[in-house]
């Protein structure tokens, strides 16, 4: 059985990036243009992992963590967080909104296809 | 048969001419002083976007600029610094070298290298005051691989990509023994200390031991986590450097060790909880190297008259798919006794009746176990 991902990030060309380093792995991807609609996906699918930007119109990465946490439904799936900033204190800050772990941008295929396996299982 | 990738590239500059335009604008109304919180973060979402793109095609300079670019807007966007007439003309200077980076990087025109690095100095200017005199964040470039081949019916043409080095193995490394105590935060993160330990199994061949820390006090059990303590034994070419790569998400949420095994203990990776400090660090900073295991098994085994025994912490031995299988077990009586609590609390039933006190003798013996 496929693992389904929620990708949400802002970017058309990140979607794309992310649908094509997944859909050729085996996954189910399905896609959400912000945090706003991020959550609104959610309403209709439990993927089994999510990875989200951070930098994002009407609801940024943080604020949709902090609401994926905060439902009885999504609070215990994994979320990547997919940035272009390596610092601690981004890293900080995703992690006290909820965050399971992040990738750095530009990401290498392998390096997210093992994180994603390695946290869903 | 197109190229995928060339097809995203493509993309890529269509909507970074998208992305220009709503730069453009943004930087128009706040040079006008029309401009509210949210007209910045248009701008700085635009130029992230679009350096987030060229990183992973490999557009070094348009990168760079833009990461300049994007630096000096954000300390705009945090309050740090307040744009006046000049920032704003040089925002307005800098969106369209911005343009010209993207035009010839699409088209494989030369850039104006000179210009660029005349902006990206000015824009430096703003951002080297206080605070802001360290080195810009190293982006870790990887720029991203795909099969090719697996994307259905593949190319009739690949490219001629240069072969990586090989890593060699380190022969000095011999297996490491893992020490890995889940505190509370690693599970409300999303994480999972069971992916953890099968994602070490692929390392090599693993032994696992777990011991289990009761709770010495009732106000134990409101505090989750810490009361598990892993210790993993992998042989063949496992390497701590890649044991601690399976934790890099776990950093900061549990407690960790990763020693060489036979070899002398490496530094502990991680520690942040102050009240580990209290734990016995001792017997967990000592593990038994590999080799001497089968001996410890040896002295188990000898009758109780045997010379005395070390006081040792109780271990058990278990297969992975029958911990998982008890992981599954235990999730299912939480949300069984959550539901029984619901429909108890929805009957008006008295807190003091049978039931209710059945009802907290259960919740009790779900959260010890």
């Amino acid at each position: 059985m496929s693992i389904s991902v929620l990708a949400v990030d802002d970017s058309r060309t990140m979607r794309d990036m992310i649908t094509l380093a997944l859909v050729s792995e085996g996954f189910e991807v399905h896609l959400a243009e912000d945090g706003q609609h991020g959550l609104e996906v959610l309403d209709d699918i439990e993927p089994d992992v999510i990875i989200t930007d951070i930098n994002m119109p009407r609801l940024d990465g943080f604020g949709f963590i902090d609401a994926v946490r905060a439902r009885d439904d999504a609070r215990t799936i994994p979320i990547l967080v997919l940035t272009t900033e390596s610092s601690t204190d981004l890293k900080t800050r995703a992690r006290n909104a909820g965050a399971t772990g992040w990738i750095v941008k530009p990401f290498a295929q392998d390096k997210l296809v093992r994180a994603l396996r390695m946290v869903t299982g | 048969m197109s190229d995928p990738m060339q097809e995203i590239m493509a993309s890529f500059f269509v909507e970074c001419e998208e992305l220009h335009e709503a730069l453009v604008d943004a930087l128009q109304t706040m040079a006008d002083g029309e401009s509210d919180v949210e007209t910045i973060n248009v701008a700085f979402r635009a130029v992230h976007s679009i350096k987030g793109g060229a990183g992973a095609f490999g557009l070094n300079e348009l990168v760079e600029f833009a990461h300049q670019f994007e630096t000096v807007m954000d300390a705009c966007r945090s309050g740090a610094l307040v744009p006046d007439d000049a920032l704003h003309a040089l925002f307005l200077r800098c969106a369209d070298m911005l343009s010209d980076l993207i035009r010839c990087s699409r088209d494989g025109e030369e850039i104006d290298s000179g210009t660029s690095a005349a902006l990206i100095a000015e824009l430096s200017g703003y951002a080297g005051g206080p605070g802001h005199d360290e080195p810009a964040p190293v982006i870790d470039f990887q720029p991203m691989t795909l099969d090719l081949l697996d994307l259905g019916g593949g190319l009739d043409v690949l490219p001629d990509l240069p072969l990586l080095d090989a890593i060699e193995p380190d022969p000095a490394a011999v297996g490491v023994t893992v020490e890995f105590r889940p505190e509370g935060e690693l599970y409300e993160s999303g994480n999972e200390p069971l992916f953890l330990l099968k994602t070490l199994a692929d390392l090599g061949p693993c032994e696992i031991d777990c011991a289990f820390a009761p709770p010495e006090t009732i106000q134990d059990l409101d505090r989750p986590g810490g009361r598990l303590t892993w210790t993993i034994r992998i042989g063949g070419d496992a390497t701590p450097a890649a044991v601690q790569e399976v934790f890099e998400f776990a950093e900061g949420l549990c407690h960790l060790k990763v020693m060489s095994s036979g070899g002398p203990a490496l530094p502990v990776l991680e520690r942040t909880l102050d009240d580990m400090e209290d734990d016995d660090d001792e017997a967990l900073a000592a593990p038994p190297p590999l080799a001497q295991i089968p001996a410890a098994r040896e002295a188990r085994s000898e009758p109780r008259a045997a010379a005395p025994q070390p006081k040792t912490s109780p271990t058990v031995r278990v297969d992975l798919d029958r911990i998982e299988r008890l992981v599954n077990l235990v999730g299912e009586l939480v949300i069984n006794q959550a539901m029984l609590s619901q429909s108890i609390a929805e009957q008006n039933i008295a807190p003091n009746s049978p039931v209710s006190a059945g009802l907290d003798e259960f919740m009790q013996l779900t959260r010890n176990i």
